[in-house]
């Protein structure tokens, strides 16, 4: 391990995770032997860093990737290129023998409810199965330890013995939540958690979130494609569009100073529940292209209202403009 | 089999399924009849209005027990005036909208009672009365489809993928006017893919749905339903499963063409924001109930309703500066034997003694805003 | 105050109990499946047909001890033959009829009676004691079987769906091939292969089941693999991935139960076609040999003698009833299971 340590250069010990110009493409066509002709380049050249106990909001449309890059930090798809840092340790090129260690401190709840829980185990059987897959504390209190960890994701303790297609969607996602701290993560990816629930719960499982960070000291990357929703919960927002990332900063960064045109047409889009608003939005032209087709030069350019000249030819340079907030665009000079 | 308490005996089932069996095949038979045009006309209670929806009971007879998914909805929508259906999943929104175009899943699913009037216009001009609700389901077809038009969430699975959007759009033409011919629908489905914002008519016309983006069969959606002028239109959720920048040009289509066409919009959406954006009256269900009905801005401004009021707290804004979130505690009830009282209380923090009684009846706060609450009762005795 | 709001928050990440939640029951998987699959009235005559077959192989020679499965019925039996001769003597006709009373050891081919509830067979085997342990054999057959090809189809298909790849390739081919080999000529030659090596009778149709087993585990292997290529997809399945436990915990913890449902139904299914195979296989005598008893092997007595096919019904027509009755019995059941068990069917 220690030789691990070595090889990383310009490593910054606060971080917990550093992921530098991760890449993960996946092959389209191949020809009969194999061979790649063409790819769909999912996530391009991502990297930032993130602090212990900190978290980092990814906003962004479907198709940009952050699902991708979520996955591709726990190495559920291996990465084309790229580092992944985790305390200290590059395991980008880890085996799934050494990852399975790796896996106890980094956990993944998903956007879907329904399907991310297995339909024929109960509660009890889903939250214990990990606890004592990775000995997490000795057999004999592992159902004590559970029914602790229900308490505190607020699952009542008669859940125990009940099958998930009982519960609402909420409770559902609570159970996810405990599942992933079972193990006592440092590290939670969290994939749309609220997207599929309704606004009373989504507040509900934002708050609990909030709590269970504070009590177990975690560190988040949330991923979403609101913006209101990624406010609350996150301290740094990436925004990302067709795979890249074209927008990094500070929460207060990003919400009072938008830099790049996409994140402030991202912000004007969310419809405010005032009538009284009636915002002169930036209405965005055309759709999202196919990322297995991006653009040439800037690929916001297709539907960018300040399109330059420049920006259908040249790749803009993701810059720190102050302060770690980063961009990528022309415009900026 | 395991003895379990929270579960439903076999003797609970068999009274369920003889009980069920009896109602749905009342129900049925009088679906599928045979009526004379006069059983089925009546009056409207104002004659601004398009559609009179009163007291309307939907329910789902399942094998766990009825589902009374609508239970006593009423509201409704006047002439050409946007009116947003608030609420969140299982709240009968959507089930209201499928009563209305008579699309609900049979056996189980059954208008048990109420009236859904709709004024409808006659190609000679003259103007019916409908009651929809009790029009045997082989009339159906003089309304739904050329009168009152849907557009779906999904707008990937709501076109068929073997036929070009050309082709679907003319076939609704010909449904509406048997007489025209090719050029004439070509012509008018043309004109409605540009109506919509579709920047080359011409090459959607002959592409298959696959070959379109997302937004862009919502709008060619949007077009089929507008393609036979209908007096009402059902948008049902019709941007949730859009991306947000893509749902904002869907929006700014919907706003515009309000103005364009002569018709309503019955907007169904979970997302309040959309609502003050579009709508001009707003309908808050929850759980099978209307809870609180009015203007947007009475809605917005003034909201009564605790549950109104909560929804409109834990929605994040972009504008507020709070840490941590409102939140509504609890889960939205089950919809398998709802209790006599208030729906809401157990997740309510105003709530008093009286909501332990009677479900608290409809309160006229001002001509258009109506609240059902016990909070506001007394207000209504010293009137 | 700043306690204040920490408690605040504290409370309202709780669910709070509904108790309106509480007072609602729901139906347990278990009873829903049950439910429905006594909601077909075919299912319901299925499970019976299937359960009175059981009962009537397996205790019915416990009940009817009377006669055994090769014990003949020795009580003798006096057959008459009449010879008629005709001769002229002085231009006159004079018909002789010469009456002739034998008694034969065995009691072959009597009629139905008290004593033999279905008669007797050629060689004076009791038909209904034969048909109760020909059952046993039938059934006892193919459950073996059609329980070997579930457990080759499963470990076969499970590797082939979860791996994928080069193994996928393989498995798939060679699933391909088995598929493609005839059936019945390569029974041929087994059996007189196990003619020549001098098996004993009562374990011959053991061994070809095994060969039947063998060519018929590429479907369930097929069915396993979609299976599994599928639910790999769900969800659930990164997240066991994402919790890191093993391989084999994988397939076998998480993806097997899920594949049950269509697997049960499957083997319902196959149960018939088993006994079906097992049926042709005895009567054309490749299977359970004389002088012991299987539906097939009872049926084949016609192909000897033209007199049984046409005067002596009960002989043959109850062992084709009772393969009738277990073939339809548990395709009914199959067909309900399968009603019962889609996730699709479920509103």
């Amino acid at each position: 391990m220690m030789t691990d340590e070595k090889k990383i250069e310009n490593f910054d010990p606060q971080a917990i995770l550093e992921v530098r110009n991760l890449r993960k493409c996946f092959p389209i066509k191949k020809t009969f032997f194999g061979k790649v002709t063409q790819e769909l380049i999912a996530v391009d050249d991502v990297s930032f860093k993130l602090n212990a106990g900190e978290t980092l909001g990814i906003v962004g449309e479907s198709g940009c990737g952050k699902t991708t890059l979520g996955r591709a930090i726990l190495k559920l798809h291996q990465p084309t290129s790229g580092r992944i840092i985790f305390e200290g340790k590059d395991i980008t090129d880890y085996k799934s023998a050494d990852m399975r260690e790796i896996r106890k401190k980094m956990q993944i709840i998903f956007q879907d409810p329904y399907s991310s829980l297995p339909p024929r185990s109960t509660v009890g059987g889903i939250l214990s199965e990990p606890v004592s897959v990775h000995k997490i504390v000795p057999q004999n209190q592992v159902k004590e330890y559970v029914l602790d960890l229900m308490e505190k994701c607020g699952l009542r303790d008669y859940y125990y013995e009940r099958y998930p297609h009982e519960f609402s969607g909420g409770q559902r996602q609570r159970i996810c939540i405990a599942r992933a701290l079972s193990v006592n993560p440092k590290l939670v990816i969290c994939d749309e958690p609220v997207s599929a629930l309704d606004v009373s719960i989504q507040a509900q499982i934002i708050n609990l979130l909030k709590k269970l960070q504070q009590d177990m000291n975690l560190t988040y990357v949330f991923i979403s494609h609101d913006l209101s929703v990624v406010k609350f919960i996150s301290d740094k927002i990436g925004v990302m569009y067709l795979g890249s990332m074209v927008e990094f900063g500070s929460k207060e960064d990003i919400f009072s100073n938008p830099l790049h045109p996409y994140t402030q047409a991202l912000f004007s889009a969310i419809p405010q529940p005032d009538p009284d608003i009636k915002m002169n939005r930036i209405i965005l032209k055309g759709d999202i292209p196919s990322p297995a087709n991006p653009p040439k030069g800037c690929r916001f350019h297709t539907r960018c209202p300040h399109a330059k000249d420049i920006c259908k030819e040249v790749t803009p340079e993701y810059k720190d403009y102050g302060n770690g907030h980063c961009a990528a665009c022309h415009l900026l000079g | 089999m395991a003895k379990n308490k929270n579960y439903l005996s076999g003797k609970e089932i068999r009274a369920i399924a003889k009980e069920n069996a009896k109602v749905m095949k009342r129900l049925e038979a009088e679906k599928y009849r045979k009526a004379d045009e006069s059983e089925y006309l009546t009056e409207m209670r104002d004659s601004k209005n398009i559609l009179e929806i009163d007291k309307l009971h939907t329910y789902f007879f399942t094998e766990q027990g009825v589902v009374k998914a609508v239970n006593g909805v009423s509201f409704d929508i006047p002439k050409n005036a946007t009116v947003g259906v608030a609420g969140e999943s299982g709240c009968g929104k959507s089930v209201t909208s499928m009563s209305v175009m008579r699309l609900l899943q049979g056996p189980t699913g059954q208008i048990y009672s109420g009236e859904i009037r709709f004024n409808a216009k006659e190609k000679s001009g003259e103007e019916k009365v409908y009651d929809i609700a009790k029009m045997p389901i082989r009339d159906i077809h003089k309304i739904r489809g050329n009168q009152i038009a849907m557009i779906f969430q999904e707008p990937m699975t709501s076109l068929n993928p073997v036929f070009t959007i050309g082709q679907q759009l003319d076939e609704v033409t010909f449904i509406h006017n048997p007489d025209a011919s090719k050029e004439q629908a070509k012509e008018k489905s043309i004109e409605m893919l540009n109506l919509v914002g579709i920047a080359m008519p011409e090459r959607v016309y002959n592409s298959f749905p696959h070959e379109l983006s997302g937004g862009m069969r919502q709008r060619v959606m949007i077009s089929m339903a507008l393609a036979s002028d209908p007096r009402l239109i059902i948008a049902d959720e019709p941007t949730t499963a859009l991306d947000v920048t893509i749902q904002a040009q869907i929006l700014d289509l919907l706003r515009d063409l309000k103005t364009k066409i002569d018709g309503s919009i019955m907007l169904i959406t979970h997302d309040l924001g959309i609502i003050a954006e579009m709508a001009d009256y707003v309908v808050v269900m929850y759980a099978g109930r209307v809870i609180e009905k009015g203007t947007v801005d009475e809605i917005f401004h003034n909201p009564m309703h605790p549950y109104t009021i909560g929804l409109q707290k834990s929605k994040p804004t972009l504008n507020s500066d709070s840490d941590t979130l409102f939140n509504i505690p609890g889960n939205v009830p089950n919809p398998i034997n709802m209790p006599d009282y208030c729906y809401f209380k157990e997740r309510c923090a105003q709530c008093t003694k009286k909501c332990s009684g009677e479900y608290p009846e409809m309160i006229q706060v001002s001509p258009t805003h109506f609240v059902a609450c016990h909070l506001y009762d007394e207000g209504q005795n010293d009137d | 105050m700043e306690e204040l709001t920490n408690k605040e928050t504290v409370e309202e990440v709780k669910d709070t109990e509904v108790p309106l939640d509480k007072s609602v029951k729901l139906m347990s998987p278990t009873r829903m499946v049950v439910r429905r699959f006594f909601r077909s009235k075919l299912s319901i005559l299925g499970l019976i047909m299937v359960i009175g077959l059981f009962v009537f192989s397996f205790a019915g020679p416990l009940v009817y001890t009377r006669w055994g499965e090769i014990e003949l019925d020795e009580s003798g039996k006096t057959e008459y033959s009449v010879t008629e001769t005709t001769y002229t003597v002085n231009g006159e006709e004079y018909t002789l009829r010469q009456t002739t009373e034998k008694t034969l050891k065995d009691n072959f081919l009597a009629p139905p009676s008290a004593e033999h509830i279905l008669g007797t067979d050629n060689e004076g085997y009791d038909i209904f004691v034969r048909l109760m342990y020909g059952g046993r054999i039938s059934l006892i057959v193919s459950f073996i079987a059609v329980f070997l090809i579930t457990l080759l189809g499963v470990i076969m298909g499970g590797i082939s769906g979860f791996f994928g790849g080069a193994i996928d390739n393989i498995i798939m081919r060679i699933c391909d091939i088995l598929i493609c080999l005839p059936g019945v000529p390569i029974l041929l030659i087994i059996s007189t292969i196990l003619d020549a090596s001098e098996i004993d009778a009562k374990y011959r149709i053991y061994l070809l089941m095994i060969y039947l087993t063998f060519i018929s585990w590429p479907g369930t292997a097929r069915l396993v693999r979609g299976q599994i290529l599928s639910l790999r997809e769900q969800e659930y399945m990164v997240a066991a991935e994402a919790m890191g436990y093993s391989t084999p915990r994988k397939i076998f913890k998480h993806l097997v139960p899920n594949v049950m449902p269509q697997l049960i139904v499957q083997m319902s299914l196959s149960l018939g076609s088993m006994i079906l195979y097992e049926a042709t296989l005895s009567y054309l005598n490749l299977g359970v040999k004389a002088p012991y008893a299987a539906w097939g092997t009872m049926i084949n007595i016609i192909s000897t003698n033209q007199d049984i096919l046409q005067n002596h019904l009960n002989v043959w027509v109850p062992a084709g009833i009772c393969i009738v009755i277990a073939v339809l019995g548990f395709n009914f059941i199959g067909d309900g299971l399968r009603d019962a068990l889609d996730p699709k069917a479920r509103r």
